[in-house]
Formats: C-alpha cells, structure tokens, sequence
C-alpha cells in the first residue's frame, strides 16, 4: 500500500539514503531494517560505485598492478627479511651480536 | 667500514631516500587537497548552489587521481624497515611499532572507509552525509600523518622509553612523552601545514590555468579566493612552526642547525646567513674561510634558537673537538662514554651465553633507571651508545653543503609562497588577477616549485640527523640489515623503474582531467 508521505531520505544505518537514489538503484533501500539488508546494502552501495567508475577504472587498474608489482614481485623475490623465521630471542640475540660485534664497532 | 657494508649502508639509505621522496611526492596533496575540498562542499553544503557542487566534484577528481597513484607507496618504506633495517626495528620494534599500528588502524581506515562515500555518495547519500564523509576523509589523511611524524619525531629525538637488556629493545615507558613531544607536536604541525600551502599553491596554479585559457573563470576565481586564502595562512602558520622548529633543533639536535647555517665556530650574538656560496669542503674549517660569500643577518641565528640576542650559538668545531668553557662535551670524549655501554653490552652477551647470573644482574642494575648507578650510567654512558661505533668524531658531521641550500631553497620558496598567496588574493577579490597574465604564469611555477621547498624540508630534516638512524643511540651503520649491497642495489633500480613509471602515469593523468575540466552532470 503506498505512503502518502514519503520522505526524501532514509537512514540505513547510520547512512542517510536518497530515495531518488534508490528508486533507480537495483535494491530495496526501504527494506533495509535489519544488518543483513544494511550489511547488504552497503555492499551495493560499493558495487554500484565501481561499476558507475569511469576515470575511477584506469584509477584501479594501476593501483592493482602496483599492489602487485609490490606485493607479488618485490615483497617475495626481493625482500627477504634477516631476522624472519627466528622467535623472540634468537632476534634478540642476532641483534645483540651485531650491537657488540667488533667490526660493527669500527664503522 | 669495510666496503660491503659500505655499499649496503649507502645503498639503504638511498633506497629509503628515493622511497620516501617518491612518497612524499603523493602525499602532501592529499593532505592539503582533502581539506581544500571539504571547505569547498561546505559552501555548497550552506548555499546548496550546484556551482559549488561541480567544483568540488572536479577538485575530487584531481584528489582522486593523486590518492589512487599514490596509495600503497608508504607500504614500501615499512617493507624497508624489516628488509634493509631489521637492527634498527629490533632496537626500536615496540616503540616505533605502536605509532605505525594506531596510523594504519585509526587513521588509514578513517580515511579509506570515508573516501568510498565522498566518491560513490553523490546522489546516494544526504548532503550532510556527504559532507560529514568529505571532513572524515581529511581528517582521517591528516591524523596518518600524525602517526607518522610522531614515530618519525622520537627517532629525532628518543624520549619515553627504556632499554631492556634481555629483549635488546627499548620498550615504551609513556605513550604521551611519545605522542606528544614537543618535536612530534612542531614536527605534525609544520609538515601538514606546508603540505597545506603546497596543496593551496596547486588549486592556485591549475585555476591561473585556467585564467589563461579563458576557460571556468568563475570556479577558476572562486578556487583561487578559498585556496589562496588558506594557502596564506598555512604558510604563515609554516614560518612560525617553523621558527619553533629551528629553536626545537637547536636544543636536540646542535649539530644539525650548525651544518643547516655552515656555522663553524660558535659564537655569542651568532648571524643568520641569508644567501651565500660555500667553499669546497677542504678548505671549510673555520667560518672565515667557509664562504666565497655571504649575505648575513645579525644575531638573527642567536635570537631563532635561543630567544636571545646574545646566546651561544654551539659550531660544527665546538661539536666535534669540544668546548668546555660552554660545557660542550667533545665527540671523542662521547666515543669513548659509549664504547663504555658497548663493552658492557658485549659483557652482558657472554654472561648470558656462559650462564653467569651474577654478572648478569650486575649489568643488569646498570640498565636500570631506579638506581643511582642505573642512572648515572644511563646518562653518561648509555645516553652515548651510538657515539661508540664511530671510529673518527669528524662522522657526527653531516653533508653541510645539502643542508645549507636545501634550508635556504625551503625558507626562500616559504617566504616567496607567503608575498605570491597573499598578492593572489587581495588581487583576486579585486577581480584584477586575470589580466596580470605574468603572474599568472609565476601562480603555475609555483606549482613545482612547493614541490621542491618540501622536499627540500624533509632533506634538511632527515640529511640534516645523519650519521644517526636514531639520534645518539644508533648510527646508520649499525642500524643496517646484514644484506648484499648488489641485492639493495638492484632493489634501487626496481624502485626507480616503478615508482617513475607511476609518476608519469599520475602527471598524464592529471594533464588530461585538467584539460577536460569539470564536468557537467
């Protein structure tokens, strides 16, 4: 049954919706009572988003391919940490020889 | 030194150089430009005219680009820390650690939660929301940064701590000595409010753009009205940090402002060197003979760092060889104070290995502040810890020349911003800025040249502690991963290849956006 009085906005959460929005989005803004319609929601909102992204997907495809410049390339061909593998005390003790080795000592 | 390690010192400090600089090429726009754009959705907020709605909507595109570029790229420089200066985040782990932690639990999600409702919000969420996530997203940028300085701050200056000698750590001993130190609070707030005048100087250059072009002249004077203004007053908010900055450093850091000024000797009443030209570096060993020629302002050094007209001013000589009548302890005398805490760490070590409790509990009482030896020793051996990996005092210098000029390029292009924001805008209101098309072209200059006044900061901030990872305590050398100098010199190129590759995409980029203007809906 329709409401005579409509309101401009909703709260879905503590977001604010626009029903003009809404009308023309593919989800139910007005159902969204509960956190698995917010939980919901909230995700369109996100997929809506990138999907409605223009200059945004050149904007993504670089930022994905230097994630993985960063991540796949560099962090496992390049960075190898020397102190990864060891627990807390063989750190310590790494780190204590090369605070007392004599050759650190004549920099 | 020996040449390995050498190479693989110099190699990680010019990774982590060119890291951070590549870095902070990103961010200072997305500091000041965050801000810019949430005074500007205010008044569309207040006024509800779409005028207002379409500027801040291309601003956001610009900050768009710039976020998205440069996002991630900091990730590298905490790679760097366990890769290239695993000693140094051992020694320092759980101080260093928590500062960094609240920045990417606090502030970095503020921020990325709130970027997605001020890009994908339009039309979807109120007005008010909008604006509310816009504030949350500057806000959120800005207490990154934060975090950042304050972590970057103890290493300039370690307070709130102690050592444990079983963890080799310094371990956090008060958060607000920490969060708040004098160094942190000047340090934040003249980082973000120069990165506030750079992002206001580039709101400033893109609308003479425009000016130029004789396109958008009204959002291209409107924009120069709000960011030249604000630009205005962050760069005088600059200046004053930064005087306190320079009386700050003079306290903690001697040696720094002595190389920043090339002042050799020190003196009562010492000058400010406007503009000079230094001597190579074998010839600069007094003040006499530093300078081909130079431009000085009297007693204006003593009254910057001290308060006071006729304060001592130390010198690089009175750091190095000593000055007792000023109770200047030499850099020889503080070598052999922490070859003294060395020698007990090492002590310490071969107890710990041959399983000597009592000599480890006698060493013990020396680490520990609640005893007067603990005390005594803390302050007059371990406070010099760094000084006894050195093998010649003349280390504690730093690269006068870079200090010299990167200062006088940072004031210089500050003092120029501030005369340029405030001629822009008295200009501006009087609608009299478009037909001053020379100015127009100094107003897109200036756009690289905030640039290079920034970094030009961060040059004489961090060039200006060497040889120091952490000031006094540990010295680069020390501080370094025990790895190949080919492996971080191979690294280096990698680096430069796609961090060079992403600037050129984020100026293509922009160029474009910028050539297409602000769109109408």
């Amino acid at each position: 049954m329709p409401c005579i009085f409509q309101p401009k906005y909703v709260p879905i959460g503590k977001i604010v919706v626009s029903l003009d929005a809404a009308k023309t989005a593919p989800f139910n803004i007005s159902q969204s009572n509960n956190a698995m319609n917010w939980l919901h929601n909230v995700v369109r909102f996100y997929i809506e988003g990138f999907r409605e992204m223009t200059l945004g997907r050149t904007l993504w495809a670089i930022i994905l391919i230097k994630l993985f410049v960063m991540f796949a390339i560099l962090k496992l061909f390049f960075f190898r940490d020397p102190l990864a593998g060891q627990n807390d005390a063989q750190r310590s003790a790494h780190v204590m020889e090369q605070l007392t080795d004599t050759q650190t000592q004549s920099l | 030194m020996t040449t390995d390690l050498l190479q693989t010192v110099d190699w990680s400090r010019a990774q982590f150089a060119l890291t951070a600089i590549y870095h902070w090429l990103f961010v200072p726009l997305t500091l000041g430009l965050s801000v810019l754009i949430a005074i500007m959705e205010t008044l569309w907020y207040r006024t509800g005219d779409p005028f207002w709605r379409r500027t801040v909507q291309f601003w956001m595109r610009l900050f768009g680009v710039n976020f998205a570029i440069g996002v991630a790229t900091g990730l590298i420089l905490e790679f760097e820390f366990g890769t290239n200066w695993s000693n140094y985040s051992h020694f320092v782990g759980d101080i260093f650690g928590a500062p960094l932690a609240i920045e990417g639990i606090m502030a970095f999600f503020l921020e990325s939660t709130f970027i997605a409702v001020m890009f994908f919000g339009w039309n979807k969420v109120s007005r008010g929301f909008h604006l509310t996530a816009t504030w949350l997203t500057a806000i959120g940028a800005n207490l990154s940064a934060w975090w950042i300085l304050v972590a970057n701050s103890w290493m300039q200056h370690p307070v709130g701590c102690t050592f444990n000698l079983d963890t080799v750590r310094n371990e956090m001993t008060s958060f607000w000595e920490v969060a708040f130190s004098p160094v942190a609070v000047n340090k934040f707030s003249h980082t973000v409010t120069s990165s506030f005048t750079l992002a206001a100087l580039f709101v400033v250059g893109v609308s003479a753009w425009y000016l130029l072009r004789g396109r958008e002249r009204r959002m291209a004077s409107k924009s120069i009205g709000i960011a030249a203004l604000f630009g205005l007053v962050a760069a005088l908010v600059t200046a004053f940090t930064g005087d306190r900055s320079g009386a700050i450093v003079a306290r903690t850091q001697p040696m720094k402002l002595a190389a920043m000024e090339a002042l050799y000797d020190g003196r009562e009443g010492a000058p400010l060197t406007v503009v000079g030209v230094l001597r190579p570096e074998a010839e600069r060993t007094s003040d006499d003979e530093a300078f081909y020629f130079k431009i000085d302002l009297p007693k204006l050094l003593s009254i910057m760092s001290f308060r006071d007209a006729e304060a001592y001013v130390a010198g690089i000589n009175d750091l190095v060889a000593g000055n007792p009548e000023r109770g200047i302890l030499s850099t020889q005398e503080k070598i052999d104070r922490g070859r003294v805490a060395i020698a007990q760490l090492n002590f310490y070590r071969q107890a710990k290995e041959a399983g000597d409790s009592l000599v480890m509990r006698q060493i013990q009482g020396l680490f520990d502040p609640s005893t007067p030896d603990g005390q005594n020793f803390l302050t007059q051996n371990f406070a010099y810890l760094g000084y006894g990996y050195l093998h010649s005092p003349q280390q504690i210098v730093p690269n006068v020349p870079l200090l010299f000029y990167s200062f006088r390029v940072m004031v210089g292009a500050g003092s120029l911003f501030i005369v340029l924001l405030a001629a822009v805008w008295w200009l501006n209101r009087r609608d009299r800025l478009a037909d001053k098309r020379w100015l127009l072209w100094v107003m897109i200059a200036c756009i690289p040249l905030s640039y290079l006044a920034s970094q030009a900061g961060w040059i004489v901030a961090e060039v200006g502690r060497q040889p120091w990872a952490i000031q006094d305590l540990m010295p680069v050398g020390v501080a370094v991963s025990d790895l190949p100098g080919e492996a971080v010199s191979t690294t280096f190129f990698l680096f430069l290849a796609l961090f060079t590759a992403l600037l050129i995409a984020e100026l293509s980029i922009l160029l474009r956006q910028i050539k297409i203007g602000p769109k109408n809906e």
